[in-house]
């Protein structure tokens, strides 16, 4: 069986930079893969390029034997890949059930005559992306604060939302972009918890961070970047002992 | 809750149906009359401006669009009013769909400079295509007939009243169901975090367009009947002036609300009328309440009307909690 995501020979040059050259590298269903590197690597621009917020330079991107190479972003995101941001990845000003709302907008079938004209089924797909809401807040663990406005949440929570926006949308893969960024020892431990029985739900993570613990916690594989170029995929183990890796991102002795 | 939303609903009603009977003086009633185009006016807006959150400088040019399409096909192709106004409403949608599919790629101030000049073209157009638009001399447009009584008995001022509020009402539930809806939802969305809306897979320039040609035909409404209530137009109905009304009215009276929309319009038709005795002063001081009350109030009059409310209705349900408890 053919690979979940693949990308192949993937290569982006910004005029004279080259950002990434010729990387390779597959996602299997019900993985979870990290992305690893030193800053300026390309983690985020190979996330861009896979949701199409950048355009490949060359290579493709294959997902589920269709090619998704440069489709605009919310038509990855309706092959079923959705990502989150480094940044902020939620509707800062909106609250915690309308972000979540938000982030179902595939799931509700309501055109503009449905919304004017409100027939049965206009209720019928409310209630059904209602209830999909309940189930996202409660599987996240952010019921208690449904009326919550985003920007109102604590840090690691805020980081959750973003999350539970993103599976609103019913990923196949879910790219995480630095989740435990900025995150306490404890909201990562919270934070690993949950790609895992995301994973166990049955949706593959894609992560891009810098937390070692993170990464060796709960990756299956994992692929490293350097100035553009993969130097390194393997286990947690093997790249923890790869001499390349070692000199070329986590440095000598690396305890974890 | 529900019981009294539907009693001020019905009280509105009453209300607004009797105003004509009520008010015996002509003027009176020709300023609540353009308040109400000014409402649908700056209801086209606030859905644009508020929901969407992409800033229009030159969405005059539908009002004019829906004006002058109206008065020209009444006047050169003899067109009756009730025919001329849906054509006039298609070629606004048209036009907006033209001027969006070319502009909303764009987004903040390259978006609102392309809107800007666009209504300038056509303002130019309707300044210097005379045999149609008679330039700056204007267009005359004249009262419609009253439609299923037959010919002869033309539009009096209030047969205006209540087509204009029939509008508006219509307009205001519209666009009131479409912002509660998913495709509300996904403008808001757009609004607050563009690049996570496409993420979820939201269509972004789709929806962005979808939302630019209901606001073009809205305020095109707005023109279409504002051009035989008024009798003439000119070219300045295009203009940014025009623009920058509907601007002030959506930000003054509070954005991203709808009812924010109907108080900048009371605001910047009944009010500033009430205040015509101070003649140049009135100007002046209007200028310096609308500075005060955008570095003061920033989310405009219509957040200072939630407030009370909410502080009401507040004090209302801790006495009810009070007695339960005793």
């Amino acid at each position: 069986m053919a690979a979940l995501l693949g990308v192949a020979n993937l290569t982006k040059r910004f005029r004279g930079l080259t950002a990434l050259e010729n990387v390779n590298f597959s996602v299997e269903q019900g993985e979870i893969v990290g992305l690893i590197g030193p800053n300026g690597a390309g983690k985020t621009t190979c996330l861009n390029i896979i949701t199409g917020y950048l355009k490949a330079t060359a290579g493709r991107v294959i997902f589920q034997d269709s090619d998704v190479t440069n489709l605009e972003p919310h038509k990855t995101a309706r092959h079923g890949i959705v990502r989150t941001f480094q940044q902020t990845s939620v509707f800062l000003n909106l609250s915690v059930e309308e972000n979540v709302k938000t982030g179902s907008y595939l799931q509700i079938r309501t055109g503009l005559a449905q919304a004017v004209l409100r027939r049965p089924a206009y209720w019928r797909d409310w209630a059904s992306a209602a209830g999909g809401v309940d189930e996202i807040l409660a599987r996240i663990g952010l019921q208690d604060h449904r009326h919550t406005l985003a920007t109102n949440l604590a840090y690691g929570n805020l980081r959750r939302l973003g999350i539970a926006v993103a599976l609103a949308a019913r990923p196949r893969l879910l790219l995480l972009d630095e989740p435990a960024a900025g995150m306490t020892p404890t909201e990562a431990g919270g934070l690993m918890a949950l790609i895992q029985k995301l994973r166990s739900d049955g949706i593959t993570v894609l992560v891009v961070e810098h937390n070692m613990k993170v990464i060796m916690g709960i990756c299956d594989r994992i692929v490293v970047l350097e100035h553009g170029r993969k130097i390194a995929e393997g286990d947690a183990h093997s790249i923890r002992h790869n001499p390349e890796v070692i000199s070329g991102y986590l440095g000598t002795r690396v305890k974890v | 809750m529900k019981r009294w939303k539907q009693l001020i609903g019905l009280a509105t009603v009453l209300l607004l149906t009797s105003l004509p009977f009520a008010i015996q003086e002509p003027y009176f009633l020709r300023v609540i009359i353009l308040f109400g185009i000014y409402a649908i006016y700056a209801l086209a807006l606030d859905f644009l401006i508020g929901f969407l959150g992409e800033v229009s400088f030159g969405h005059a040019a539908f009002l004019g669009i829906g004006a002058y399409a109206t008065g020209i096909l009444v006047e050169r192709y003899q067109f009756s009013y009730w025919a001329a106004a849906p054509v006039a409403l298609g070629l606004a949608g048209a036009t907006g769909f033209v001027v969006g599919f070319a502009t909303l790629r764009l987004r903040g101030v390259h978006f609102a400079i392309l809107t800007l000049a666009s209504s300038e073209i056509l303002r130019l157009v309707a300044l210097n295509w005379q045999e149609f638009t008679h330039g700056s001399m204007g267009l005359s447009v004249a009262d419609p007939s009253v439609p299923l009584l037959g010919q002869g008995r033309s539009f009096t001022p209030a047969t205006y009243y209540y087509f204009v509020f029939f509008i508006l009402v219509l307009v205001f539930r519209l666009l009131a169901r479409l912002v509660a809806s998913p495709v509300g939802n996904s403008m808001v969305a757009i609004r607050e975090n563009h690049s996570l809306a496409a993420a979820v897979g939201i269509p972004i320039f789709k929806v962005k367009l979808m939302a630019f040609v209901i606001s073009g035909v809205i305020a095109a409404m707005a023109g279409v009947a504002y051009a035989p209530f008024v009798g003439i137009i000119g070219p300045d109905l295009l203009g940014s002036g025009y623009s920058a009304l509907g601007l002030l009215m959506v930000i003054v009276g509070g954005k991203g609300t709808l009812y924010g929309a109907l108080v900048g319009a009371f605001v910047f038709s009944i009010i500033t009328e009430m205040f015509r005795f101070a003649n140049e002063l009135r100007m002046m001081a209007f200028a310096v309440f609308l500075l005060a009350s955008l570095v003061l109030n920033p989310g405009g009059i219509v957040s200072l009307l939630f407030r009370a409310w909410e502080r009401l209705t507040r004090a209302r349900t801790g006495v009810v909690a009070e007695a339960q408890e005793k």
